[in-house]
Formats: C-alpha cells, structure tokens, sequence
C-alpha cells in the first residue's frame, strides 16, 4: 500500500514536469480598431485543442505539441489562421565605406545682391569624393561646373548727340561660367543602410572660365550710347564664398537643395543662389 | 500518515499547476531581410538568464519564459541587434483601421468674455475624418457648422438694453486625439487642436425700453466709417482659436465636453485686432463609421 502512494507521489510530483514537456503558450488578439478580441475561439492548428479568448483578448495553451507553429482563430467576421511563432527579422549591419564616389547635377537660381530677378536659369554639374571621418561626419571635396545668369538695371547718364544728358535705366545681364571647388563637410544621420539625410556645409573656391556683361538698350530713348554692349567679366579669376546645402539619400539616389553665398568676381557684387540638385553616390 | 502524503501530493500538485500558469515558451524564427534563416543568433530574454541558439532554420524555443517579461533581444554577428516585444498583441487584420468618416453634432453653452457677454446656447454640426497613427494617436480635422454667440444685458430700474449676437460660422478644428484604454471596449479620450473659423452669416438683434428692436448684420459689409472710407463689417469672417475637449469612447461612439477658446477680430475698414473672445464648452458626440 505504502509503495502504491510513494509510486503515486512520485507520479503526481513528475507530471509537472512531464506537462512541461509540451509548450505552454500565451498570446492576445486586438481587432482593427485596437479593440481585444473578446470570445474568439483558438484552436492549435493540427490538433483538437482550443481555447476561447476572454474580455481581453488573451489566450492560453497548456501542453500545445512542440511542432505547433499556426492557430486558428474563429471570430464572428471569418475564420483566420495566425502564426504563433515570434517572427524576428534582423538587418546586415551597415560598414560604410571610407571612401567612394558621387555624382551630382542642379538646377536653380543666381541672384546677385543689389539684383532684380533671374532671366534664364542657372545649373550645375559634378562630381566628388566622399571620405568618411566618423560615424557621422565625412568631408566632401568635389569639383563642379557651374553657369550663373543673373540681372540687374542699373542707371547710367546718357549724352544724347543734341547735347542733352539724360538718365537712362538699362538691363545689365550677367552670364558667367565657372570651376568651382566645394570643400564641404557633411553630416549625416542614416536611419536605415540606405536611407538618411546629409547636412553639408564648408568654403567654395571658384574660378572664372568665361564671363559677359551684357547691357541692353534702352527701351524708350534711342540714339548715341544706347546700343548693346558686351564686357568681359573677368579681372580677377579667383572667387569663393560659402557652400550649404542638405540632400536626401533613397537606395544612392541623392536629391536636395544646395546654395552658395560667395563672390564670383572683383568686377560683380556677391553672389546669393540656390539650386535643387539630384545626383548618385556610387 | 496517509494524509500526510495526500497533502504534499496536493501541494505539489499546486505548485506544479501554479508554475506553469506563470511561465510561457516562446517558439520563433529569425531570418534576414531576404527571409534568410539567421543560424546561431542568440535569443535572450531581457531581465532574465533564459538564453538559446538558432537552428539551421533559424528556430528557436526559450522554454519557461516568466509572464512578466517583455522582450527578447536576438543579437548576430554582423546583425544589428534587434529586440522584440513578445507581449504585443496580434492584429487579426492585415492592417489597422487608418481613416474612418467621422459625424458629430452637440450643444454648446457659448459667451462673449471681453466685454461681458452672457451664455447663449448654441449648437454645431460637422463631418470630419479621423486618421488613426497608432492606438494612442490619432488626427481628426473636422468641418463644423457653429451657432456661437452671445448676449449682453443692461437694466436698472428704469431702463432695460438687450443684444443678441447670433453669428453661424464654419469651424474647421484640427484635433489631435490621444486615447488611453479604460476598459475592453473602451478609451478615455483627451481632444485638442487649432480652429481655423469662417464667418457665414448672422445678425446682432437690439433693443430696450422706448426703443424699436433693430437688427445688424454681423459679417456684410455694409457699415459706412467714420472717415469716408469703404464700408466695413461688424466682424471680420476669420478667426482662429483652440479647440480642448475629454470624452469617453465605446466602441466607435465618443460622447464628451468639449469646449473652444476662439479670437474674434472686429472689422473697422480692415481687420483689426482681435477685441473679442468667444468662450464655448458644450457637450458633442461623435462617431466614426
């Protein structure tokens, strides 16, 4: 008799563990509008074993097969079936590299300080080299061609061939071409491997490869001195200023906004621009 | 003796029982972005000591988690880390509800404050949306039809003076919603938000004693000024102000107090300062389909 209640002991005391033996799971459905779902029927996919889901949505599987991995859940709507299995989606962590290529080209507006407006717009085209300084920051030389059409009026004294002085307003138009060196330093935050934002800023050196003053006649007066005339821009070839700009990278493409404050020449007043631009980071 | 043995079979029994209520296995699949199983991650229970190793197929299975913990962090070489929350709850829906169609409609006690206006009741209509950003945060821009006015009173013993202000407008408060869960099926509701308004219509009605009752028109221009300029309106059509409100939602339906604080700018040949301010608290109810 003793034996029989030890064996029973021993028995009842290692079907704990033997329950254990099977998974224990627990989970909770809400609806679309983030409601519980209350008094759904959950049923172990393969096997007769269900549950009903109470005032909180909550459900409870004692003992479920091991190789149980989907339920089955009965609601008023339709019948679903839902993995039970904790899914876990893990990313490459992303090295970027110290150094690699970009490419990139604009389109925008050049003003110059005391002009009026833009007649034609102005553009640029480029490449450079990205080199990684830190986690966040990398420096940014890049080499750009870049044409500005800016206008102004100005007003100039006049002496008409009867001796007359006169005032007259005429449209002076500046087109020049340039080099420029941007030498930038970027900042960026990358929330994804490919996807992030880059705030860069930094000097700019340019050199004048072509430049025109062009200023128009007069629209209401004609006669000596009102004629189209052409100057050459350039004195002083070297010009610079500051560079900003913020660009947005999706899968290496690159779109964004940059602008210049600087001077092109002695011979022009500073120069304010600001260009939409996209380009590729290789 | 027997009995003895029956009580510590009993409690065991207990404790058994009582421990697996409290413990749940965790049974999951690590892969990469291409749905490539991660082999050898390692799966850690945050707070506990309960740790595992990914399979070939990237399986694993942490076996008497305790109820209590909330996360699992799975860490790989070359991986970022990730930590996932077991706790969360399915959605038994491919996505939530994001937009819904929203009607409302409720009463409103509303006065004048800067020149001591009495409570007028009023009233408003409206439709709106509701975009759902997550259980705790939602946007709802509405477009209302308001009666807000009031009614200034002056008597003595002698003498009685009485205007009515009764303007309609078109509200279009952009509330931001935040709910807390207070029961199975339903949230405690916190309102507020900007109101941009539009004046429609409306007259100011006045009179007293010895006087025959007149009436204004609130937003047509039709009051010459003082100086000779072009004619002018009582107030200006535009306003702005805030919108504040706390209800309780069942299921789809919100019934709650909410009230709005807006400027009322007067308009003497152009728009002035605001020199007025609308108070309205009001009970509304709304739902969302």
């Amino acid at each position: 008799m003793k034996k029989i209640i030890i064996l029973l002991v021993a028995g009842l005391c290692f079907s704990g563990t033997a329950l254990a033996q099977g998974l224990n799971l627990k989970g909770r459905f809400i609806d679309k509008d983030y409601y519980p779902l209350k008094g759904a029927k959950v049923t172990l996919k393969g096997t007769n074993q269900s549950t009903t889901t109470d005032k909180k949505g909550n459900f409870y599987f004692e003992n479920a097969p091991l190789t149980s991995d989907s339920l089955l859940v009965e609601s008023t709507k339709k019948d679903q079936t839902i993995s039970s299995l904790v899914m876990v989606r893990m990313d490459e962590q992303f090295v970027p590299k110290r150094f690699s290529w970009f490419a990139k080209a604009g389109v925008g507006v050049s003003l110059i300080s005391d002009g009026i407006g833009v007649k034609k717009p102005a553009f640029h085209l480029g490449a450079g080299i990205d080199l990684k300084l830190s986690k966040h920051w990398s420096f940014q030389p890049a080499l750009q061609f870049v044409y500005s059409n800016m206008w102004t009026e100005t007003e100039m004294d006049v002496v008409s061939p009867d001796g007359y002085t006169y005032s007259s307003y005429r449209d002076v138009e500046y087109e020049v071409n340039t080099l420029e060196l941007p030498l930038t330093f970027a900042l960026k935050y990358y929330s994804k491997r490919s996807r992030g934002v880059m705030i860069n800023f930094g000097p700019y050196v340019s050199y004048g490869l072509s430049g025109k003053t062009k200023i128009e006649p007069d629209s209401y007066s004609s006669g000596y001195e009102n004629i189209p005339t052409e100057i050459d821009l350039f004195g002083n070839h070297f010009g610079g200023g500051f560079a900003y700009g913020i660009n947005w990278d999706i899968n290496h493409i690159l779109f964004g906004f940059t602008g210049r404050v600087g001077v092109i020449s002695s011979e022009l007043d500073s120069r304010v621009g600001i260009m939409f631009e996209v380009g590729y980071r290789f | 003796m027997k009995r003895v043995i029956m009580t510590i079979c009993l409690m065991a029994a207990g404790v058994a029982a009582l421990m697996a209520q409290q413990t749940r296995d965790v049974k999951g699949v690590v892969t990469d972005k291409k749905g490539v199983p991660v082999v050898g991650a390692e799966v850690l229970v945050e707070g506990t000591t309960i740790s595992t190793i990914t399979d070939l197929d990237g399986n694993f299975l942490l076996r008497e988690v305790p109820v209590e913990a909330g996360k699992v962090i799975v860490t790989s070489v070359g991986m970022n880390t990730e930590e996932i929350d077991i706790n969360s709850p399915i959605m038994l829906a491919s996505r939530p509800r994001k937009l819904s169609l929203v009607v409302e409609a409720g009463l409103d006690g509303s006065r004048y404050t800067v020149n001591s206006g009495n409570a007028l009741m009023g009233y408003h209509v409206g439709v709106g949306l509701e975009v759902r950003r997550s259980k705790r945060w939602a946007f709802r821009p509405m477009l209302q039809l308001a009666s807000r006015g009031t009614e200034y009173v002056y008597s003595d013993e002698r003498y009685e003076f009485k205007e009515t202000w009764k303007p309609l407008v078109l509200d279009m408060p952009l509330n931001f919603l935040l709910r807390y869960e207070l029961g199975s099926r339903m949230n405690l509701v916190f309102s507020f938000g900007p109101v941009l308004s539009w004046g429609l219509s409306g007259k100011v009605t006045y009179g007293g004693t010895g006087m025959e009752e007149k009436e204004y028109e609130i937003y047509k221009k039709m009051y010459p000024s003082d100086w000779g300029g072009p004619d002018h309106a009582l107030l200006h059509r535009f306003g702005v102000g805030l919108t504040y409100g706390v209800g309780v939602e069942y299921k789809k339906l919100l019934v709650g107090v909410v009230g709005k604080s807006m400027l009322m700018m007067t308009e003497d040949d152009g728009i002035n300062t605001a020199e007025e301010h609308n108070l309205v608290l009001g009970a509304s109810v709304s739902y969302r389909f």
